[in-house]
């Protein structure tokens, strides 16, 4: 097991840094920093003090190996605007934004489970059709726009929620809703076809002519075999909210690693934007890698050692 | 172990803490936050929406408006320019001119700190020598880049030697915020950007990252206590989202509204909508290293066969203004009469015809693309009233970083819209920056122009700078350097409890907002 994780580690790190290093090139590719710390009418000299300042007019393998080298110190840098440590600055928001992907699970997960169980279970029915028809048009619907519905009705009209975050629970409500909905669909139509399958199987049917009764057939039998594919999507719907939800984070004004994350692109903050892939893609990695784990922990059919020596 | 061993194992209670700690984390605070005081009742208070948080609260690191507009509530400039844009005294009570090169500034004597340091003609020197200093990194540096010293003449005077004539030395002096030399000494830079001093009407009291910041007024403040008690400078990044906001009672003030949402806004009982012509502009440029902009007759054709008219009436619904020349009139020392050349599609045919194009022309066309308001749908129109006259644009809306870029290096397309804006309200950076040859973002070069531009710089005196700018906008026009297309006119929305009015230069400026009565 120790070994089976150390080498999830150690390609964890690689696929790290290549990331990182693509996004190193590529933001390096999109245009000039300092047009967009700077006023335009800005004295050409004033610009190549700036630029020298901030290690821009130097080549850019020099740039790389002197990032690679505060990467290793873990220092990455400072940020052009706001002259702060990078990686405090990202740091600062994980925070925030785990709450608002933890929040968006639950939801996930509260609607989205029970939604595809019954489904299942009621398959062919009006219901069924129903919770599969609703689940279409959540992942239709763009989140940018079911956010901004969600503020115009609750905000705007009924007056129930605040359209802006406070940092208070009241405030994540709506965030969540629109994080969580759209991933709640997805689980639905994930857990109705894991439970079909599962609902075939023999123990199922044995367990029904032993007499226990339907919810302890489904709950306890059916379902918990269903939720082995189930809690991988969760896994990657948890790490890609850990990503950042960009749209949600804009349209509700919450303060976390997306928002951070496309001020900096846009504004060509280049550790910044470094800073937030490193975290985010170790996020993402040990996620995956928890995942993968607790996969042998659910299912004892699955074991790591077993997996290892193949 | 496999889960449901463990889970028959676990006690029950220990299940029930671990979800109350997972749900906790739900109800936590969102980040580590300056601890501030609650709203207190009786405390008047005035929220504020913009499209960022601030930078830092160091006022020599930010050269954003979003970041300017907090520090300039916090921290006091040693001269301020007032609401009709006029330079008026603020930390200093006078200046004098004793040179071509030398200005001499007189301080008042009342004013202390936020923290009851001292301010004199020291910490103006401090704040100065700071900002010029390589190791602070200041973004405002460049805001000095004609001041070469500061010198303490007396305790509350000061002396600034510039590098050569600098008539708009007045306006940097409206840049220049004064910051206590012994609070930084003693915390450093990077607490001093966290936990600003000042001595401006308003003090310091929370900053939660990318959510707000929160300042209450300073009772001691030079020019009497402000009117509103407690304002939050809230940070928005959607228009849409700072509207809801307004219209649910959550925010007192947004700028820079889009006019389509202007309907909307009126249609709130609760809200009001305020106007005031701006700096900010759209025109039409050259880039003349490449053909076919390279032609005097092609580029008068494109002078001739634009029209604002129906941009004005119809994109921005008369939210904006036919701009005649490629500067706002807002500005003191623009030509004010100068008239631009007129719409006439056969004149332009005709143009086109001598310039070696009887039959048209296709033509890249590059604009910005959000940056300015409607900027995109702006040059959709401009291509299309193009495309009647033979002149076949292919529209590039691109990003402003990129589009930065490929100005500066003199790669962009041979025509091209572009927004501007003026921080100095004055004429000279602005024809500098977009006509001259060695302009930043300019793409023109014509030396008689240049000539012109450099003699408006050195002069110090301004009726003789308003002749010479006549002349080059006059000149700007008749060689069809660049076309004005529109100024805009900035709209803002207010709530029922908040008096308060634009200002042309865009900025907010929390001293200037009162509460309805």
């Amino acid at each position: 097991m120790f070994r089976y994780v150390a080498k999830r580690i150690l390609f964890a790190a690689l696929t790290i840094l290549g990331v990182v290093t693509i996004v190193f090139i590529l933001q390096r590719t999109t245009g000039d920093p300092i047009a967009t710390l700077l006023p335009p009418d800005v004295p050409l000299e004033e610009q190549a003090k700036l630029r020298s300042a901030l290690g821009l007019d130097q080549p850019i393998h020099v740039q790389y190996g002197k990032f690679l080298a505060g990467l290793a110190r873990g220092d990455l840098g400072y940020s052009y605007r706001q002259g702060a440590p990078a990686l405090g600055l990202v740091l600062e928001r994980v925070p925030s934004t785990f709450r608002l992907a933890f929040a968006g699970m639950l939801v996930a997960i509260a609607i989205g489970i029970p939604a595809g169980v019954l489904a299942a279970v009621y398959r062919g029915t009006a219901g069924d059709r129903i919770v599969m028809s609703l689940a279409l048009v959540g992942q239709a619907m763009p989140v940018y726009w079911t956010g901004i519905l969600l503020i115009l009705l609750f905000s705007v009209r009924l007056r129930w929620l605040p359209a802006i975050s406070d940092g208070g629970f009241v405030s994540m409500i709506m965030p969540a809703l629109a994080v969580g909905g759209y991933s709640a669909a997805r689980i639905a139509r994930m857990t109705r076809s894991s439970m079909l399958e599962v609902l075939r199987m023999d123990y199922v049917r044995t367990a029904r002519s032993k007499g226990l009764r339907n919810n302890v057939v489904i709950v306890e039998h059916a379902l918990r075999n269903a939720l082995i594919p189930i809690v991988t999507v969760l896994g990657m719907e948890f790490g890609s909210l850990m990503g950042g939800s960009v749209i949600v984070e804009s349209v509700f004004a919450w303060p976390g690693v997306g928002r951070l994350a496309v001020n900096a692109i846009m504004g060509r903050d280049y550790p910044v934007v470094q800073a937030v892939v490193v975290v985010v893609s170790a996020i993402f990695v040990l996620i995956n890698l928890g995942v993968d784990l607790t996969y042998g922990l659910l299912d004892p059919r699955i074991s790591i050692a077993n997996t290892t020596r193949r | 172990m496999y889960l449901h061993e463990f889970a028959g194992k676990m006690p029950k209670s220990v299940m029930m803490l671990v979800l109350v700690c997972a749900l906790s984390m739900c109800l936590g605070p969102m980040t580590t936050t300056v601890v501030g005081a609650p709203s207190r009742a009786g405390v008047s208070e005035v929220v504020i929406a913009q499209g960022a948080d601030a930078v830092t609260l160091d006022p020599q690191k930010q050269s954003d408006t979003d970041t300017g507009n907090v520090c300039n509530s916090i921290y006091d400039p040693v001269l301020l320019r007032d609401h009709d844009m006029s330079i008026k005294p603020a930390l200093a009570t006078d200046y004098k001119r004793i040179s071509a090169t030398e200005w001499e500034l007189n301080l008042r004597r009342d004013v202390k700190f936020h923290n009851g340091e001292p301010f004199n003609a020291e910490a103006v020197k401090f704040t100065f020598d700071r900002v010029k200093d390589p190791a602070t990194r200041a973004l405002a540096a460049s805001y000095f880049s004609s001041i070469v010293k500061c010198e303490v003449v007396g305790p509350y005077t000061v002396r600034f030697v510039t590098d050569g004539p600098d008539p708009i030395f007045l306006a940097r002096m409206t840049n220049l915020l004064v910051v206590p030399p012994k609070y930084i000494k003693e915390k450093g830079d990077d607490y001093f950007g966290r936990n600003p001093v000042g001595t401006g009407p308003y003090r310091f009291v929370q900053w939660v990252r990318d959510d707000r910041v929160v300042v209450e007024a300073y009772d001691q403040y030079f020019r009497g206590k402000p009117a509103v008690d407690r304002i939050t400078w809230k940070a928005v990044p959607e228009m849409a989202t700072r509207i809801a906001g307004l219209q649910s009672g959550e925010i007192d003030l947004v700028q820079a509204i889009p006019a389509d949402q202007v309907g909307v806004l009126k249609a709130s009982r609760s809200v009001s909508v305020v106007t005031t012509p701006c700096a900010q502009i759209q025109m039409l440029n050259f880039n003349i290293d490449v053909p076919p902009a390279d032609n005097k007759y092609f580029r008068l054709a494109v002078a001739h066969a634009v029209d604002p008219r129906p941009i004005v009436e119809g994109l921005m619904s008369n939210y904006a203004t036919v701009l005649d020349i490629p500067i706002a009139d807002v500005i003191p020392n623009a030509p004010k009469g100068i008239k631009r050349l007129p719409y006439d599609p056969a004149k332009a045919k005709d143009y086109l015809a001598k310039a070696g194009y009887p039959s048209g022309v296709s033509v890249e066309m590059i604009c910005q693309n959000g940056k300015y308001p409607m900027d995109k749908e702006i040059a959709q129109v401009l291509a299309q009233q193009l495309s009647q006259v033979g002149i076949r644009v292919t529209l590039k809306p691109t990003e402003f970083g990129q589009f930065q870029t490929l100005v500066k290096t003199r790669k962009i397309s041979p025509i091209y819209t572009s927004g501007g804006n003026n921080v100095w309200f004055d004429a000279d950076p602005q024809v500098t920056a977009f006509y001259a040859t060695d302009g930043p973002i300019s793409t023109y070069s014509n030396k008689a122009l240049d000539d012109l531009v450099i003699k408006g710089r050195t002069s110090l005196d301004a009726k003789e700078r308003l002749s010479i700018y006549e002349k080059a906008y006059t000149m700007v026009r008749d060689e069809a350097a660049g076309i004005g297309i529109i100024q805009y006119t900035l709209l803002s929305a207010i709530s029922n409890k908040v008096s308060w009015a634009p200002r042309p230069d865009g900025r907010i400026r929390a001293y200037e907002i009162g509460l309805s009565k």
